[in-house]
C-alpha cells in the first residue's frame, strides 16, 4: 500500500508517484505541477487541521486532505 | 467593434509594408492612419497581470461584456509607441496604439469554467464581437516560474506571436532565484521581458517587445508527445483543417486539447459556437473520441500524458535558465506565514482584521455619509430657491401654469435630488471603504490566507474557502458580493454562494438596526460590562450569518446537490500593496456599483417618491385648525400632520394598507408595511419613511419630539423590545432589494434564480419574525 500525500508530516518531503481519483480533479492537480516525479513538501496545516499548505516547484499551494488522498507519493530520501 | 479594429490593423500592415520599401526616406512617410493592434493579456491569478494591465493602459480602461455571455472582461487602450522622428541615437518609430484585453486569470487554457471558455475563445478569435488578438502577452510570476510556464506553453499553441512578461523578478531574487531572461527566451524562442510591474520597471521594454512581436511568426511547439500520439494529433489537426472553422496555425493546439483534455460534458463547442462555418460539435466529439479510444487501446496513459510531457519540457527549460539556491531559503513570506497561519495567532489575527475592517467601514463611513447628505440637502435647497426665484418669471411669461411649476419643483427637489440622488450617494462611502480594504488585503496576499484559515468552516456547509470573499463583500452590499462570485469555478457552488450572499447584513440595513435599537433597547450593561445595545446589534449580524450557513447547507443537500471541485488555492508571496492597484480597485468597483445598482436605486427612489406624493393632500385645512395666525411651532405640527395624512392617502399608503393583513401576525401595522414596501428601492429608506409616517397623536411641542420617540410611542413601548426585534429579524432575513434581484438575474441569465431567492428569503424572514414575536411575547408575559 503506497503512501498518499495526506499522510505527510509537517516539514516532510516526498515525490509524487501518481495522481488517481476523479479524472477532472487529477487533471487540475497535474496542471498545478503535481505530476509524477515532482517534489512536494508539507509546509504546514491550517489552524483547524485542514487544508494543508504544500510547497511544490517553489510555490505554495493549499489543498484539502480529502483531495490529497488521491495523490500517491514516495518518501524522499533527502536528509 | 471588430470591424474598425480589423480595418485599423490592416491599415497598419499596409502602412508598414509600404514603409519598408522606402526605408531610407522614412522622413517623408507620414502615417495615414495610426497603426492599431489587439493585445490579449493572459496569466495565472496572482501573477501581477492586473498590475501590468493598469500600467499599460493607465485609466483608459473599461469593463465590457461579450454579447450573449455574462462574463465580463476589462479592455483598455494603450499607446505602445508614441512615435518620433529619427534622431542621432534613436531610429524613427511609427506610432502604435493597442486595445488590450485583460483575460480572466487562469492556470490552464483547458476549459472547465465559463471564464476559461471565454478566455480561450477570445484568444482563438472565435468570440463574436471581439477581434482576434495580434499578440498574446503572458504574464509570468518569476517566483513560481515552473508552474507559470505551463500556461505559456499552451498560449504558444494558439497560432499567435507570444511575449512573456517575466514579472516580479524582485520577489524571485529575494528567495534566491536568479532567472536568465536571455537564456529563457532562447529556449522558448519567444521574447522574454524581465519586469517589476509594481514599480513600473520593464513596462517600456514590454511595449517595445509587443510592437516588435506584432510582425513575428507564430511560435512553434517545442515539447513532444510519444510518436503514436503525435500521429493522432496530426490526424485530428488535418481533419480540423479540412472541416474549416479552426485556423491552421491553431489546429495542432486544438487537436492536442481534444485528444488529451476533452471538455468534461462533451461538446467541444458547447458554450460558444465555433462560428457558422465551423465544424459541427457532435462530429468533432465523435472523431476525437474515436482517436482517443485507439490510443487508450494502445496503452497510452491519456489522462496524465499532456501534463507530464509539458512539465518534462518545462523542467529542462527552467533548469537551463535559472540558478536556484542549493538549500531551501526561508523567505520573508514564510516568516510572516508562521504567525499569520499559526494555530493560535492565525485565527486571532483573522478575527482582529475582520473586526477592524467592519469597525472602520461603519465608523469611518459615517462622516463622509453625513457630509454627502448635507451636500445633497444643500443642493436641494439651492434648487428649491432657484425654482422659487424663477417662479414669477416663468408664470408671467406664460411658459407654465403656477401649480405645474410647483409640481415640477417638488419632483426635482423632492423626488430627484433628495430621494433619488440622496438614496444612491449614501452607499458610496461604505462601498468605497470596503473595496479599499479588499484591495489592500488582496494585493498584499492576505486574502488567500483568510480563505486558507476559514476553508475548514466553509467545508462544513459544502463550500470552499474561496466563497468567503464574496460573502465578505456582501456585508457592504450584496451587489458587488454577487459579482465577486465569478471566481468560483463550479456552477452549483457559485449559485449557492449567490443565494446566501444577501443574508449577510449589508450597509443599507445598518441604519434600520441603529434606529430600532436606539428606540427600544435600553442602554444597559450585561454582566457588568457588555453594552446590551451592542450585543443586540451584533446578534443581528450573527443571525444573518447563521441563516446563510444553514441555507447553504440545505441547498447543497437538496436542489444544488453535487460534489465540489477540489480546493486549489495558491498562497502567493506577501507583497507591499501598491497604492495604484488599490486605487484602481476602489475606483472601478465603486463605478461599477453605481452603474449596476445605483441607476436602479435612483429610478426606484423616484418611483416611490411618486407613489407617496400622489394623490396630493392639501396642507391648508391642517393649518386652519390652529386659527388664523398660528405660532411657528403650530405651523410645524400642522405640516407634519399634513405629511402624515399625505402618506396615508397616497398610493404607497394604500399599498401599505393592502398588505397589512399579510403582516398582521407579525404585529406590523399599515405604517410599518409602508416602510417595508418602500424598502425595495434601498432598505435604509425605511428610516425616512418612518419619520414621515409617525406623528404623535397628542398636541406635543413638535420640535422636541425626535424620530426615535415618535416610533417608540407608536410601536408600543409597553411591549418592550418585542416589536423592534421582530422587525429587525424580518429585515435581517427578507429579500427587499430590487438591485440584488436584478444582479442575480444578470449573473444567472434567467429570472428563475432571483424568483427562488425572493421566495425562500421571504418565507424564511416571515417564519423567523413570527417565531421571534411569539417567543418575545411569551417571555414578556
Amino acid at each position: 500500500m503506497p503512501r498518499t500525500l495526506d499522510s505527510l508530516h509537517v516539514g516532510e518531503s516526498c515525490t509524487v508517484r501518481s495522481v488517481r481519483g476523479d479524472p477532472l480533479t487529477a487533471q487540475r492537480f497535474r496542471e498545478m505541477g503535481l505530476v509524477a516525479g515532482a517534489s512536494v513538501r508539507l509546509v504546514r496545516r491550517a489552524p483547524l487541521g485542514d487544508p494543508m499548505e504544500l510547497c511544490v516547484h517553489g510555490y505554495h499551494l493549499a489543498v484539502r486532505g480529502d483531495d490529497a488522498r488521491a495523490i500517491e507519493v514516495d518518501a524522499s530520501n533527502t536528509p | 467593434m471588430a470591424a474598425p479594429i480589423a480595418t485599423a490593423a490592416t491599415t497598419a500592415a499596409e502602412y508598414q509594408s509600404a514603409g519598408e520599401g522606402k526605408k531610407n526616406s522614412a522622413k517623408g512617410v507620414r502615417p495615414i492612419c495610426i497603426p492599431h493592434i489587439v493585445v490579449a493579456l493572459a496569466g495565472n491569478p496572482n501573477s501581477g497581470k492586473s498590475t501590468v494591465f493598469n500600467r499599460l493602459t493607465g485609466l483608459h480602461q473599461k469593463v465590457a461584456n461579450y454579447p450573449g455571455v455574462t462574463v465580463e472582461h476589462k479592455t483598455g487602450y494603450a499607446v505602445l509607441s508614441s512615435g518620433g522622428e529619427r534622431k542621432e541615437t534613436t531610429p524613427a518609430r511609427p506610432m502604435m496604439t493597442a486595445d488590450v484585453f485583460d483575460l480572466p486569470g487562469a492556470y490552464s487554457l483547458v476549459t472547465r469554467s465559463l471564464d476559461e471558455e471565454v478566455a480561450r475563445d477570445v484568444l482563438l478569435g472565435r468570440m463574436p464581437g471581439a477581434a482576434r488578438p495580434d499578440v498574446i502577452v503572458v504574464v509570468v510570476d518569476a517566483s513560481s516560474l515552473t508552474r507559470s510556464l505551463y500556461l505559456v506553453t499552451q498560449a504558444m499553441e494558439l497560432g499567435r506571436p507570444v511575449v512573456v512578461a517575466l514579472n516580479m523578478i524582485d520577489v524571485a531574487a529575494a528567495t534566491g532565484i536568479e532567472i536568465d531572461a536571455t537564456a529563457l527566451a532562447g529556449t522558448l524562442r519567444v521574447p522574454v521581458v524581465p519586469m517589476v510591474a509594481r514599480k513600473g520597471k520593464g513596462i517600456d521594454e514590454l511595449r517595445a517587445a509587443i510592437v516588435a512581436a506584432e510582425r513575428a511568426p507564430a511560435p512553434s511547439r517545442l515539447w513532444s508527445l510519444p510518436d503514436a500520439v503525435e500521429r493522432e494529433v496530426a490526424n485530428v489537426a488535418s481533419w480540423l483543417h479540412e472541416q474549416g472553422g479552426v485556423r491552421d496555425e491553431a489546429a495542432e493546439g486544438e487537436a492536442i486539447r481534444l485528444l488529451l483534455s476533452p471538455p468534461p460534458t462533451g461538446g467541444a463547442f458547447s458554450l460558444t459556437s465555433a462560428g457558422e462555418n465551423g465544424p459541427d460539435g457532435a462530429d468533432l466529439d465523435d472523431f476525437a473520441a474515436a482517436a482517443r479510444a485507439d490510443l487508450a487501446d494502445a496503452g497510452v496513459p491519456l489522462d496524465s500524458l499532456e501534463a507530464d510531457c509539458r512539465y518534462a519540457f518545462i523542467a529542462r527549460t527552467v533548469e537551463r535558465a535559472t540558478a536556484r539556491p542549493r538549500r531551501y531559503v526561508v523567505s520573508a513570506s514564510d516568516r510572516i506565514d508562521a504567525v499569520v497561519t499559526h494555530r493560535v495567532f492565525g485565527p486571532l489575527l483573522f478575527v482582529l482584521v475582520m473586526a477592524a475592517m467592519f469597525m472602520t467601514i461603519f465608523s469611518f463611513a459615517e462622516w463622509p455619509v453625513a457630509l454627502i447628505t448635507s451636500l445633497v440637502e444643500w443642493l436641494a435647497g439651492m434648487a428649491d430657491a432657484a425654482f422659487m426665484a424663477l417662479h414669477g418669471r416663468a408664470v408671467a411669461a406664460g411658459w407654465i401654469a403656477a401649480t405645474d411649476w410647483l409640481t415640477l419643483k417638488d419632483l426635482i427637489v423632492g423626488g430627484v435630488i433628495t430621494d433619488g440622488v440622496g438614496a444612491v450617494v449614501v452607499f458610496v462611502p461604505p462601498i468605497a471603504l470596503l473595496f479599499l480594504f479588499i484591495g489592500l488585503l488582496e494585493d498584499s496576499g492576505y486574502l488567500a490566507r483568510a480563505a486558507f484559515i476559514v476553508d475548514r468552516l466553509m467545508k462544513r456547509v459544502g463550500l470552499h474557502g474561496k466563497a468567503f470573499i464574496p460573502l465578505l463583500s456582501s456585508f457592504a452590499c450584496a451587489v458587488p458580493g454577487i459579482m465577486a462570485t465569478r471566481t468560483i469555478e463550479n456552477r452549483r457552488d457559485r449559485l449557492v454562494t449567490i443565494l446566501i450572499a444577501p443574508l449577510m447584513s449589508c450597509s443599507a440595513r445598518l441604519p434600520v438596526y441603529v434606529m430600532l435599537i436606539a428606540a427600544f433597547v435600553p442602554p444597559a450593561l450585561v454582566i457588568g460590562f457588555l453594552p446590551l445595545q451592542g450585543l443586540v446589534f451584533f446578534s443581528m449580524y450573527l443571525l444573518g450569518m447563521a441563516a446563510a450557513f444553514a441555507a447553504a447547507w440545505t441547498f447543497k443537500r437538496t436542489i444544488l446537490k453535487g460534489k465540489s471541485p477540489p480546493l486549489i488555492l495558491e498562497l502567493p508571496q506577501y507583497k507591499m500593496p501598491s497604492a495604484r492597484n488599490v486605487a484602481i480597485t476602489v475606483w472601478d468597483n465603486t463605478l461599477r456599483f453605481l452603474a449596476r445598482a445605483g441607476t436602479l436605486i435612483f429610478a426606484l427612489s423616484i418611483l416611490i417618491w411618486f407613489l407617496k406624493t400622489y394623490p396630493r393632500v392639501d396642507e391648508a385645512p391642517y393649518l386652519a385648525a390652529f386659527g388664523p395666525e398660528p405660532a411657528p411651532e403650530q405651523v410645524e405640527t400642522a405640516r407634519q400632520r399634513a405629511a402624515a395624512a399625505q402618506l396615508e392617502q397616497s398610493a404607497l399608503g394604500r399599498i401599505g394598507r393592502g398588505i397589512e393583513p399579510l403582516f398582521r401576525p407579525l404585529g406590523f401595522d399599515w405604517k410599518v408595511c409602508v416602510g417595508v414596501a418602500a424598502s425595495f428601492a434601498a432598505r435604509e429608506v425605511f428610516v425616512s419613511t418612518m419619520a414621515q409616517t409617525y406623528v404623535l397623536p397628542a398636541d406635543v411641542d413638535a420640535g422636541s419630539v425626535t424620530l426615535i420617540e415618535k416610533i417608540r410611542g407608536h410601536l408600543g413601548h409597553d411591549r418592550g423590545a418585542v416589536p423592534a426585534v421582530t422587525l429587525m429579524v424580518f429585515y435581517v432575513l427578507a429579500m427587499q432589494c430590487l438591485s440584488t434581484l436584478a444582479v442575480v438575474k444578470r449573473e444567472t441569465g434567467s429570472w428563475r434564480w432571483p424568483a427562488f431567492m425572493f421566495a425562500y428569503m421571504s418565507v424564511l424572514a416571515y417564519a423567523a419574525a413570527f417565531a421571534a414575536r411569539q417567543i418575545g411575547l411569551a417571555l414578556t408575559g
